[in-house]
């Protein structure tokens, strides 16, 4: 329809207005009245969290060109005139049809049209026929098409739900150490572990007071679902909050903070609280009266502090820095750009420890070696972690999911933002003091698997759509679900499934990436958007 | 302008020479600028000649007065020149050099500081290139998978080689070369293959965002790497050669640096206004009478051959070529032949310095790695030169 949309449409609307044709005018008022009043549409734009705004303001690009659909029967019914106007040459490809049945609607003939166009002195009383009823058909189109492209993004979220609800309990269910054992493996011999497994599960679940190896898978698995749902969430934040494609979690220091808060524990602090430092950690000993509370916390949960503690420090120095190199405002190019200049610098400082202890060969070099180096998982043992990690990541994402949709209103700028009652400095701070506090949290309970957060909205958009209102909740969904996949890709190769991880995930999530940009004609066609 | 009907001819007039005048103290303020910084840049190097970069291996800085280094570079010309028209005393050369004493220390130095010098260049240059074909102010040089590919090659080299890989310079510089060569080829294909049809349609945020993450794979690969095969001393041969706590001074790793700097420095140059295009959209640069896709592979094919050389030989320093564009565009503008000027001179004083520091603090068995200094030190200045100016906004 493109060649209805030229400059100076409104101009012959104008004429045509003026020159009294009311059969014109009103026939546009009713196409665009009735087709902006379609159930469909209202109920696809009214189903988001935030009343009021989103109906009218929600969408970003999709919505636009809803109203460029809808407003074409107004441009239709005007664009005989058009014909006659210099330079609108264009037009001339339109069917002869569409001119006829134009002037069926009541226009009447220009003068000095005969000039540039067609012969016009034809009959204007003829019966309008085609021309209107295709137009509708077409419209009408338009907007099935759209219902329709609503309705797959609900469906592809409901999918994602029902992938994820199946997949966490298939994971832990399913057995380790497949590939150890023998490469063939017989149905028999799966479908007994199977059973085992879910026995001991049952018996897990059936004995409140139990401690053993399924709780901590369990429990770990729980938070792999957690974790990715953070991280995902945090990239299309991220990425929205700050307008830049290449935002990812780790664009503010964060996991670099985290890296060096754990270093700083693990050679000056650790030992401080206790006197005996080879100590089997657990919660017995707290038990058995051998250690005080404050010490046991210390030994349970010191490093998750420090991490915790040093991701926050960064993201203050970050913050910092932007307000300074921005003049007291903190613009969101002066968070990325300062983010981005102290991630690597805290990075080399870290790496610059690592050559300090691997020359000097000391004790703490292999302990070391695991903050370093990038594993993940490996400190949650209990549903205690697990619940450490929902209570303040639920409350993050339940503030982020309710506030989405104001991310598409920032995504047409500052005053637009403003005109429509958002304060974008606020929002944005808002939404990035959230985001950067739950990620804080993750990586330090969890382990840096930051790179989702990168590569999942990516995924996403190009599957679901630039829609935050959809994107957001889809990417939580996709990176639970990469997660998931890669952890337990990496813990059927290996028991020590913590060094895998990331680069399962990095394989995972670059592959699917790339399968989202060859196939355009199918899930790739929201591309660019 | 409203008071257009009342205005004289004089008046006229008056306003041509105000602009005239304009964009001559604007001429003059450039050429003052880029006056100070080359004296700057010739300062540090003599006093990085008598106090710095020492390369024999031992950490301790070795001190030279200013005017031993004259006479050893007094005496470098006075050999030149004898050996360039063949006179009589080049056969007492020997003597000459042993009289002097500290000649092939300062030599040496100032063969460094000639790399240094080159690879600042060559990072800043690269900097600038890719935040303005990109319009994104963190994509940097390392975005379309070179930095990976070069580390990626190195690893290969050391576990190939193992241990003795220090001793052939020339096998690391040429499979790190090699590994960035083949990422870029890559990222570029996919690029190519996922942007569409029609010759030479690159869609440029698609292969942002594909290069991004394929060096991010190629990275955790990297750090997954040296967390299992490179463990113990592999590990210290690894970190060695990727920190590069010593140049590579082959004659070849010369003159591949010299080379690249000509072969990519020199197009530049030659098409200098019409890279200023791509500041604007497609439709503009079609305007302006340029293919914007073919200005937009020579600036990116540019900036990545630059940052594999540069990188090839002094290291991971991405960060240079982060700040710097941004320090250029605070002191100097927007318009590409001022910034370029400016990355230049700016990116060589960086690096001199950062390199200078380096070479005097003492560190465990090795000195500091200039990487780290460069990115230690790009935090406060950033936020100084921001907090000062406010022309780099744009």
């Amino acid at each position: 329809m493109s060649f209805f949309h030229r400059d100076g449409h409104t101009n012959t609307h104008g004429q045509a207005d003026s020159n009294g044709v009311p059969n014109s005018v009103s026939t546009s008022g009713t196409n665009t009245f009735s087709s902006t009043n379609v159930p469909g549409m209202n109920k696809a734009s009214g189903a988001t969290s935030v009343p009021g705004m989103d109906t009218a303001f929600g969408t970003s690009k999709r919505s636009s060109s809803r109203v460029q659909h809808t407003g074409s029967p107004l441009d239709m019914d005007v664009s005989p005139l058009a014909t006659s106007v210099p330079g609108a040459s264009a037009v001339s490809n339109m069917s002869a049809a569409t001119d006829e049945n134009a002037r069926t609607a009541g226009m009447p003939s220009m003068p000095g049209r005969s000039g540039f166009g067609r012969d016009t002195s034809m009959d204007v009383n003829a019966v309008p026929s085609g021309f209107r009823r295709h137009d509708e058909v077409n419209v009408y189109a338009d907007q099935m098409r759209e219902q329709h492209g609503m309705d797959k993004r609900k469906r592809a979220l409901i999918v994602l739900i029902l992938v994820l609800i199946v997949l966490i309990p298939l994971v832990i269910i399913l057995p380790y150490g497949l590939f150890e054992q023998r490469i063939v493996i017989s149905i028999g011999s799966l479908n007994h572990m199977v059973m085992s497994n879910v026995h001991d599960l049952i018996a897990m679940f059936a004995d409140p007071g139990s401690s053993g190896s399924e709780v901590g898978i369990v429990s770990r698995y729980l938070c792999v679902a957690i974790a990715g749902a953070a991280f995902g969430l945090t990239g299309a934040v991220y990425q929205g909050a700050l307008k830049n494609d290449l935002a990812s979690p780790t664009t503010l220091g964060v996991d670099q903070g985290a890296t060096l808060g754990m270093t700083v524990f693990v050679l000056l602090l650790q030992g401080t609280m206790i006197s005996v430092s080879h100590l089997p950690i657990s919660d017995i000993a707290y038990m058995m009266g051998d250690l005080t509370f404050i010490n046991w916390v210390w030994m349970m949960y010191g490093r998750m502090i420090c991490a915790l503690l040093g991701s926050f420090a960064a993201v203050a120095v970050v913050l910092l820095i932007a307000r300074v190199a921005g003049h007291g405002h903190t613009s969101s190019l002066w968070i990325i750009v300062a983010g981005s200049i102290l991630a690597t610098a805290l990075s080399s400082v870290s790496s610059l420890i690592d050559i300090y202890f691997e020359t000097t060969g000391s004790i703490a070099q292999e302990e070391l070696a695991t903050v370093v180096s990038a594993k993940s998982f490996t400190q949650i043992h209990s549903f205690v972690d697990v619940g450490l990690l929902v209570v303040p990541v639920g409350i993050c994402l339940f503030i982020l999911i309710a506030m989405r949709s104001k991310l598409g209103v920032l995504s047409f700028g500052e005053d637009e933002a403003r005109s429509m009652g958002v304060d974008p400095h606020r929002t944005s701070n808002i939404m990035i003091g959230v985001t950067t506090f739950m990620s804080a949290v993750v990586i330090s309970i969890c382990g840096n698997v930051a790179f989702l957060g990168f590569i999942v909205p990516h995924i996403t958009r190009r599957w679901i759509g630039a829609d935050f209102r959809y994107l957001v909740p889809a990417s939580a969904l996709c990176g639970s679900i990469v997660l998931l996949v890669s952890y337990y890709a990496s813990s059927v190769i290996s028991q020590e499934a913590s060094s895998y991880v990331s680069m399962f995930m990095s394989l995972i999530g670059f592959a699917a990436f790339i399968f989202m940009f060859f196939g355009k004609q199918g899930w790739g066609r929201h591309a660019g958007e | 302008m409203q008071g257009n009907e009342t205005m004289t001819g004089s008046q006229i007039a008056d306003t041509a020479i105000t602009t005239s005048s304009f964009y001559r103290d604007d001429k003059k303020i450039t050429r003052r600028k880029t006056i100070t910084l080359t004296v700057v840049i010739v300062i540090v190097s003599l006093l990085s000649l008598s106090l710095g970069n020492d390369d024999s291996g031992t950490p301790l800085m070795r001190y030279y007065s200013p005017a031993d280094v004259a006479n050893v570079l007094w005496t470098a010309i006075y050999l030149g020149f004898g050996h360039l028209c063949n006179l009589p005393y080049v056969a007492q050369s020997d003597q000459i050099i042993d009289a002097v004493g500290c000649y092939h220390d300062v030599l040496g130095r100032a063969q460094t500081i000639g790399i240094v010098l080159v690879c600042g260049m060559l990072l800043a240059v690269s900097g600038m290139l890719f935040q303005m074909v990109f319009k994104n102010a963190i994509a940097s040089p390392t975005m379309l998978g070179v930095s990976s590919g070069v580390k990626l090659g190195q690893i290969i080299a050391v576990l190939i080689f193992s241990s003795a890989i220090l001793k052939m310079p020339a096998v690391i510089y040429a499979l790190g070369y090699l590994g960035g060569l083949i990422a870029l080829a890559i990222v570029l294909l996919i690029g190519k293959l996922t942007g569409g049809s029609g010759k030479g349609s690159f869609n440029l945020l698609n292969m942002m965002l594909i290069g991004a993450m394929f060096s991010e794979v190629i990275g955790i690969f990297l750090t997954f790497l040296s967390a299992t095969a490179l463990k113990g001393d592999l590990g210290k041969v690894y970190d060695q050669i990727v920190l590069t706590t010593s140049l590579n001074k082959t004659p070849l790793a010369i003159m591949v640096l010299v080379v690249t700097a000509i072969v990519t420095i020199i197009p530049l140059i030659a098409r200098r206004y019409q890279l200023n295009l791509l500041a604007f959209s497609d439709t503009d640069i079609k305007l302006g009478g340029v293919n914007p896709s073919s200005i937009r592979i020579l600036a990116l094919a540019c900036g990545s051959v630059m940052i594999l050389a540069a990188q090839s030989e002094v290291g991971d320093v991405a960060m240079l070529s982060l700040v710097t564009p941004f320090l250029s565009r605070a002191i100097f503008g927007v318009e590409f032949r001022k910034q370029f000027i400016g990355s230049v001179l700016i990116g060589m004083i960086i690096i001199l310095v950062c390199s200078d520091i380096s070479a005097m603090i003492q560190f465990v068995s090795t000195g500091v790695p200039m990487t780290v200094i460069v990115n230690v030190l790009m935090v406060p200045l950033f936020a100084w030169i921001m907090a000062t100016n406010q022309k780099a906004l744009q």
